[in-house]
């Protein structure tokens, strides 16, 4: 569905981010961007819809080159960045206007979203809470069920039953036809809610595998004391050692991203090599 | 789907852009009614003599209309230099194409239309009040009146292209520039002129040094020559259709720079 290629970007004046750039995502998924801090998240995320152009290469949607921004295409996208623009009108004039540039808009879906996040329709956008304004977009952007979603820090500004309130309706909202790509720094937030990780750092793609896949190959644990287990990565806690291991019974564990993630940009040579070559695999 | 133009999407558009302006739209009116009444009573009370000419009515107009055009034409496009509203404007799934068009009639043809209605209001307000007071008010100088000045249809043409060239130049501006477009794309504006009644001052004086002239400095317009005693006017037949015809080009070529500027726009 997503297919960047061979993309290279760079902001005017500034050393280029991304070089040579290879990332395919398919429907059906709900992707994780993990990256540190100004490390190009939001600007992948840009190319990715068209709001960047790629000082070379090519990123496309559906095979149509996103740069074109063709309203077929913008129809099919849906982006909310960390801080969405939110006008000065009320919640159903909101929906009265822009709602008929989505031809699949689910108004029944969206009044089921707005319930569960109980966001007021007769106010003006711009009075309610950063949190209800972003629960609205998301809320929004959810019924329009374009065939991509893509979400920059969507639970920043949320309060803690809100994220919870998140995780299960975008995890109901998603099917086979949608690709959802979700960018966030705060991993916990969404370790439960995605089903691959993408890890961008220095400019590569570190990392693109399903967590399936995953955790064939790896195993998540800790360990205390010593342990004859093939350690690939571990930082040391209070309780022990959380580590990720090799996993060649393929037993079942549940993925840290968080401990994955640093693993990934650790440049841990070790797990590195490993997840690169497993991935490819 | 037509991804170019569809009148549908179109209409959504101008619906959306109308439903989120309508509180900024009715406020510059009022501010718009605001300046036109002041800058009559400004004028009126600094004269000595109880009338309200025709000039001093037209002087205003041209105030008021232009000024606010420059005004309007160089917002225009200033939600698409906001972080966070350019994400929204460029993703809004209508065309490229179908965005400035809306933009480029919202800023001319509808701006005309509300501009002269508010103006003709405030100045019909303006004038019964000093009507009342005994003032000698004349009517309002029209399209034949001008058209009956020495040069008239060679100033009506030119008043014509100033109103188009200065919408053009500021939609320009309203895509180049992030910030305080209005007063950036004035100064630009500015500099423009200067620099070329400069240059080209510069170089007449240079190819012709003994010789006194009345020119406009502008292209293809008649040259005034007075030499010992004698006066000259060279001119090629049909100049102003030429002066037309080049400024039609130049307001051609900054309408296609703002709608290109909104091509490569990025977030």
């Amino acid at each position: 569905m997503v297919r960047l290629s061979d993309l290279t970007f760079g902001y005017k004046n500034q050393p280029t981010l991304f070089n040579g750039l290879d990332l395919q995502l398919e429907a059906g998924h709900i992707y994780g961007l993990l990256g540190k801090n100004g490390v190009g998240k939001t600007t992948l995320l840009k190319n990715m819809i068209g709001l960047c152009y790629p000082t070379s290469g090519q990123a496309t949607l559906g095979g149509v080159d996103v740069t074109k921004r063709r309203p077929d295409l913008l129809s099919q996208v849906f982006f909310l960045p960390e801080e969405p623009f939110i006008p000065d009108m009320t919640a159903k004039t909101f929906l009265k206007t822009i709602s008929p540039f989505y031809p699949n808009f689910d108004r029944l879906q969206f009044q089921r979203y707005q319930d569960d996040f109980e966001v007021p329709l007769e106010r003006v956008l711009t009075k309610l809470s950063l949190g209800q304004q972003k629960k609205f977009m998301v809320a929004f952007g959810l019924a329009c069920r374009t065939a991509l979603l893509v979400m920059d820090e969507p639970t920043n500004g949320l309060d803690i039953p809100s994220k919870v309130q998140f995780r299960k309706v975008l995890a109901a909202a998603v099917d086979d036809e949608r690709c959802v790509v979700l960018s966030t720094h705060q991993v916990r937030d969404l370790d439960s809610l995605i089903d691959s990780v993408v890890v961008l750092h220095d400019g590569q793609i570190k990392l693109h595998i399903s967590l399936d896949r995953l955790t064939e190959r790896i195993r998540f644990g800790k360990i205390l004391g010593t342990s004859n287990e093939t350690l690939l990565y571990g930082e040391e806690a209070f309780d022990g050692v959380h580590a990720i291991l090799s996993n060649p019974e393929g037993i079942a564990s549940r993925p840290d991203l968080e401990l994955l993630f640093n693993a990934v940009i650790s440049n841990s040579a070790v797990i590195s090599d490993y997840l690169t070559t497993e991935a490819k695999q | 789907m037509n991804n170019v133009f569809s009148l549908n999407r179109f209409l959504l558009l101008a619906r959306g852009h109308f439903k989120k302006n309508l509180k900024t739209y009715v406020v510059s009116c009022l501010v718009f009614a605001g300046v036109t009444f002041g800058l009559f009573y400004l004028l009126i009370s600094s004269k000595r003599a109880e009338v309200v000419t025709a000039g001093d009515q037209f002087a205003i107009y041209v105030i008021v209309i232009y000024g606010g055009l420059f005004i309007f034409s160089a917002s225009i496009f200033q939600p698409f230099q906001h972080a966070r509203e350019r994400i929204f404007q460029l993703l809004l799934p209508a065309s490229r194409f179908e965005k400035f068009l809306l933009a480029w009639l919202v800023s001319l043809v509808g701006y005309t239309a509300c501009a002269n209605g508010i103006f003709f209001v405030a100045r019909y307000g303006v004038l019964q009040y000093y009507m009342l007071k005994g003032y000698e008010v004349s009517a309002f100088p029209g399209y034949s009146w001008l058209l009956h000045q020495k040069d008239g249809e060679t100033l009506a043409a030119m008043f014509g292209m100033i109103y188009v060239f200065i919408h053009a130049f500021a939609l320009v501006g309203s895509m180049i520039f992030r910030k305080i477009a209005v007063l950036k794309a004035s100064f630009l504006l500015l500099l423009v002129l200067a620099g070329y009644w400069i240059f080209i001052g510069t170089l007449f004086k240079t190819l012709f040094p003994q010789v006194a002239t009345t020119a406009s400095l502008l292209p293809f317009t008649p040259l005034h020559i007075t030499n010992e005693g004698t006066s000259y006017t060279v001119a090629i037949s049909g100049w102003l259709y030429w002066l037309l015809a080049l400024s039609l080009v130049i307001i051609g070529l900054l309408w296609l720079a703002a709608y290109h500027k909104l091509r490569e726009k990025e977030a």
